[in-house]
């Protein structure tokens, strides 16, 4: 009666997917072609309405919106997934190791990885651009450190279960190492976990991101990110509402994407979740 | 039990205790000299030795460090370098304002995400299910701080409903701490709202099948009576767990809903006094933040271990 | 529907229904437009109530003339009225200045003002003043107590820029009493008192009804802080506000145009938006160079895209309001071919060069004008932001760590610093800074001719670049009269408004 891979887990995959490709397709292409330069400002076609030569219109400088939320983008795409892979590697093996050894080391690791969780993400942006410069570079690492200590919990959750089984005992008894053991049968059997949270973590990167640039702490002038679109749209709010409109819709979009597929993937495997669907 | 908390305790008190390192660790790497901040432009050279010493910014690091988290034992926050007035009364004063907000931001979440979550449970299989899923989908994607900017748009600039910004304390005038405190706490509720909704009905769907339930709707009870009676307290414990997390999320959420809205709370404070480099106040603030934090996850852990290990992965965020 | 799907959704609709009308009931109760009270918003609060040790415009602003008042003021066409003073004389070698003060004057701590009181404050400004505005009056040599209502203020040199300096902030005049606690009580003499500061969010002020001039035009002024230009224009919008003093956003005024309910205007600032190259090391200590970004700037495209056209092109660091103004924008007017003449005849025809500027919006903005324009005749320029005024104080003003940075500079005649030494301009001409000292301490003829050459020297030798002149720009709900029009002190001058509403 519970089937692993049912219709609409299959179906959700699909719709994120779908979603997702346009912003990660805007963002692979805007890497050798936007149909504008996005930094340069054009005094002279400032806030153009939508038309035939700028498909969504100008901004505030005269650049091309479309080209702007290409490159935006690239931001952040780029901020998600190399702060989601910061966090993988820090976070994984430090929960893996803590779920395999126990005791002491067990302890030491998870009272760690309980002071960055005291830290929210945000808190930590904002003072490693305080303390290293307000830029993409601190912002990512910032994120990274502060996703670390998900991956580490679920990891460890995984992990513990994993060791409690038949095989591990005999594998063991077999005097397999634990690299081995770790390498062989813990990371095939939490990499669902993983993923689920990767795309969960990415969708948070993504909004965090947002928001830091909003906040004027985010990728610097005059590089365009979409929350920067936001804050500089936020002044013209009243004059033309679609310089926020997009940029919003952009992230929307893509937390959306984020999001399903992570509901998707969740769905797909944890068969218990399929009958609630 | 007893023990179980105190260990508890001891863990919470040890971790704020590290984190407080990492705190001004991190602080006293941040560049910009508060003693040129205070006296600004064309200060001489003596004056800003002078005015450095005054500040006790020629000490080594872990004389500083020990000197303030002594003081934090005391309750004292140290005085702040640009203001000079005690920072300790002032985070006092704004930590309540955000809290406010935080917990009028939860009080809007439930009051959404509860009925909208049971109900939509309770009719999974109707189009309504699926609406409410793919609503709360979408509420969950839009930032906001983007919500908080339209709202204001809407109902502050262009209807005139509500004011555009601002905070009057419940005590000082209840019906104007109401109008100020609604389009604030609804653009960081509505968000978590989203994500409340979907783990209600998680949660309650869950519930319904359980063999109990089943067992209490074949007597012939009808499904909301079948939860009420015998479901809704083993459906409340993982949305607790759940709230807790998202009560976190929300006071760091409030940071920028604060900006929005022109608050001046505890987000604010730590916005403006990072910008002027007033590090007594930035590690103060951000201590308390990291507190309140980690009082927050100590309770979800608590609740955590209290449920289903089953539960644990599932809810993980 | 179920019975019990109704009941929740009945409930559902109530609750909200009445939350509503609760809050629209309390949303339709009228502004207490009775009481005679005003509101401001500002953006730039103040650290505390202490200008003599804590830096930042916002301190006087609020202040000067509202609650310290000195000897004499500026008024809204920047001219020099007594205030304190009933008069004032000045001796034929233009080295004593004697002074009358009003009678029967009181702090609002209630001690009088004497010519002790001034005695002292002058005083003061040599060895308790830390901020950078005491040295604006430091070639007062004595101050000398003549009678209880006389004094006299003996200059080292004749001083052309005395009286004007002594009508800003180094002139307050204190309560000998009072100095104690500067940071958190201002005690002065002015017709505003403060009640209470709440930091960076807002500032009570409540009438002194002691007041020697009469009755203040108002019962109390409430001044609130916004660090976002957007808050605080909406606070005007939704009537929470009832003035803005300087918008910093012109994109803002179309929502306020039109509307009979508010009242804008525009006047002048002394704020001059300067580009500043590091004239102290390479490339910019070369004069092409510079006068090369003169050229490749197009100052009314900058104008045009950050403020919406709002503001006064300058060819030099002098606002229209000096009386030593000549129209110098011609000098260097956009030529961009120009501009890669001059580069390539210095050998610089691809620089790479900083851009470190302070990270307020209207800054921002104009940075990316900047930066377009620059990479169009081969300077690139790479845009960092820093924190204001901490991080940009410490790396651009003291260190003078920076290729190009650019920041507002409010205060009145501040040219004068192309000639103060260590400053983060980085210029050092001997014969400038001769022709100023001439100007400073010669006749009024001397000084007008002087400063006029002053600024045209600084112009052509490209210095900096002077982006534009900053308007001010107030909107004020219809019925409040007697906001000044112009910036023309480091005071927001509140002391004339009335309402008639």
């Amino acid at each position: 009666m519970i089937r692993r891979h049912t219709p609409r887990a299959n179906r959700t995959i699909l719709v994120a997917t779908i979603l997702l490709a346009l912003p990660v397709l805007a963002a692979l292409v805007s890497l050798v072609w936007t149909p504008y330069n996005p930094i340069p400002v054009n005094a002279g076609e400032r806030m153009l309405a939508p038309g035939a030569s700028h498909p969504l219109g100008t901004d505030s400088f005269g650049r091309d919106i479309v080209s702007l939320l290409m490159y935006g983008a690239r931001i952040s795409l780029t901020v998600g997934f190399v702060a989601v892979a910061i966090a993988l590697v820090i976070g994984v093996p430090v929960g893996v190791l803590s779920g395999m050894r126990g005791g002491r080391v067990d302890q030491v690791l998870m009272r760690l990885t309980d002071v960055v969780l005291a830290f929210p993400a945000l808190l930590l942006m904002i003072v490693f651009g305080a303390a290293f410069g307000a830029n993409t570079t601190s912002a990512t690492i910032a994120l990274g450190i502060a996703a670390a200590p998900a991956f580490a919990r679920l990891s460890r959750a995984g992990t513990l279960q994993v060791m409690s089984r038949d095989y591990i005992t005999a594998a063991r008894s077999a005097n397999r190492g634990g690299l081995y053991i770790a390498r062989r049968h813990v990371l095939p059997n939490i990499a669902s976990l993983i993923v689920v949270q990767a795309s969960v973590a990415f969708s948070m990167a993504v909004l965090s991101e947002a928001a830091l640039s909003y906040l004027g702490f985010g990728a610097a002038p005059p590089t365009p990110s979409w929350g920067r679109m936001l804050q500089e749209g936020q002044a013209y709010l009243y004059n033309n509402p679609l310089l926020v409109l997009w940029p919003g819709l952009a992230i929307a979009l893509t937390v959306l994407a984020l999001n399903l597929l992570g509901d998707g993937l969740r769905d797909r495997f944890d068969p218990r979740r399929v009958a609630q669907r | 039990m007893l023990p179980a908390f105190v260990r508890r305790a001891a863990t919470l008190v040890a971790t704020a205790v590290v984190a407080s390192m990492a705190v001004f660790w991190l602080l006293s790497v941040v560049p910009g000299d508060p003693a040129q901040v205070a006296l600004g432009l064309n200060a001489s050279p003596d004056a800003l030795a002078a005015q450095r010493a005054a500040m006790g910014l020629d000490q080594p690091l872990v004389l500083r460090y020990l000197d303030w988290i002594g003081g934090l034992f005391r309750g004292d926050f140290g005085v702040s370098v640009v203001s000079k007035l005690p920072v300790g009364p002032e985070i006092l004063d704004k930590v309540q304002v955000t809290l406010t907000l935080v917990f009028c931001a939860l009080v809007v979440a439930l009051v959404i995400a509860l009925p909208v979550g049971i109900l939509s449970a309770i009719r999974a299989r109707s189009a309504d299910g699926v609406v409410v899923s793919a609503a709360s989908q979408v509420g969950m994607s839009v930032p906001g701080f983007l919500v908080g900017m339209l709202l204001v748009t809407v109902f502050s600039v262009r209807l005139g409903w509500f004011p555009a910004g601002g905070w009057v304390a419940p005590s000082d005038n209840f019906l104007e701490f109401l109008r100020h405190v609604t389009l604030p706490a609804l653009a960081l509720g509505a968000v978590q709202a989203a994500v409340l909704t979907r783990y209600v009905r998680s949660a309650v769907l869950e519930i319904l099948r359980e063999d109990f339930i089943r067992t209490a709707r074949s007597k012939g009870l009808r499904p909301l009576q079948a939860l009420v009676v015998h479901g809704l307290r083993n459906a409340a414990v993982p949305v607790l767990t759940v709230t807790g997390v998202q009560l976190a999320a929300m006071l760091v959420g409030a940071v920028v809903i604060e900006r929005v809205f022109v608050i001046n709370g505890l987000g604010s404070m730590l916005l403006d006094r990072v910008g002027s480099r007033d590090m007594v106040a930035v590690q103060g603030i951000v201590m308390v933040l990291v507190l309140l934090v980690l009082v927050i996850n100590t309770l979800v852990d608590v609740l955590y271990t209290a449920i289903d290990p089953r539960l644990r992965t599932r809810v993980s965020q | 529907m179920t019975r019990t799907h109704r009941r929740a959704t009945t409930l559902a609709v109530a609750v909200i229904t009445a939350t509503l009308a609760l809050s629209a009931c309390a949303g339709s109760a009228p502004n207490d437009s009775s009481t005679n009270t005003l509101t401001v918003a500002l953006q730039a609060s103040p650290l505390n109530l202490d200008y003599t040790t804590s830096a930042g415009a916002a301190i006087p602003q609020a202040l000067l003339y509202n609650v310290y008042e000195p000897l004499v003021k500026l008024d809204d066409a920047g001219e020099i009225i007594d205030l304190l003073a009933v008069s004032h004389t000045v001796s034929d070698d233009r080295l004593t200045y004697s002074f009358t003060l009003q009678p029967d004057v009181t702090f609002s701590n209630g001690t009088p003002l004497t010519a002790d009181s001034v005695k002292f404050s002058l005083d003061r400004l040599k060895t308790d003043w830390t901020t950078a505005s005491a040295a604006q009056l430091s070639s007062i040599s004595s101050v000398d107590v003549v009678s209880d209502t006389e004094v006299t203020i003996t200059l080292s040199a004749p001083d052309n820029t005395f009286l004007y300096n002594l009508a800003g902030p180094a002139g307050t005049i204190f309560s000998p009493d009072a100095v104690s606690d500067l940071a958190g009580t201002a005690v002065g003499t002015g017709p505003y008192e403060v009640e209470s500061y709440a930091t960076a969010s807002s500032l009570e002020l409540v009438a002194n009804t002691d007041y020697w001039g009469g009755t203040p035009g108002l019962d109390a002024i409430t001044i609130n802080y916004f660090a976002d230009t957007n808050a605080q224009s909406n606070a005007l919008l939704s009537g929470d506000a009832d003035a803005i003093v300087g918008l910093s956003s012109p994109q803002l005024l179309t929502q306020f145009g039109g509307d009979d309910r508010f009242a804008i205007t525009e006047g002048t600032t002394n704020g001059e938006v300067v580009l500043s190259m590091n004239n102290a090391r390479a490339p910019f200590s070369d004069v092409r160079v510079r006068q090369a970004v003169r050229y490749a700037i197009d100052n009314q495209a900058v104008l045009d895209t950050v403020q919406q056209g709002y503001g006064t092109l300058i060819g030099s660091m002098v606002p229209p309001t000096d009386p030593w103004y000549t129209d110098l924008t011609a000098d260097f007017a956009y030529d961009p071919d120009r501009a890669r003449e001059l580069l390539a005849e210095a050998g610089q025809t691809s620089l790479d060069v900083s851009f470190a500027i302070p990270n307020q919006p209207p800054i921002v903005a104009a940075a990316q004008v900047v930066q377009s324009q620059l990479a169009e005749v081969g300077i690139t320029a790479t845009i960092t932001t820093l924190e204001f005024p901490s991080v940009w104080l410490d790396q651009v003003f003291t260190r003078a760590d920076y290729d190009l940075s650019l920041v507002n500079h409010v205060e009145p005649r501040d040219i004068v610093q192309f000639s103060t030494p260590g400053y983060y301009f980085g210029y050092s001409n001997p014969d400038a800074d001769a022709i100023l000292a001439a100007a400073i301490s010669g006749t009024n003829e001397q000084f007008v001719q002087g400063m006029t050459d002053y600024a045209r020297l600084i112009s052509d030798d490209a210095a900096a670049e002077f982006l534009y002149l900053l308007p001010q720009l107030n909107i004020a709900v219809s019925g409040v009269t007697g906001l000044t029009e112009n910036s023309t002190s480091q005071s927001i001058d509140l002391t004339g408004v009335t309402r008639t509403n």
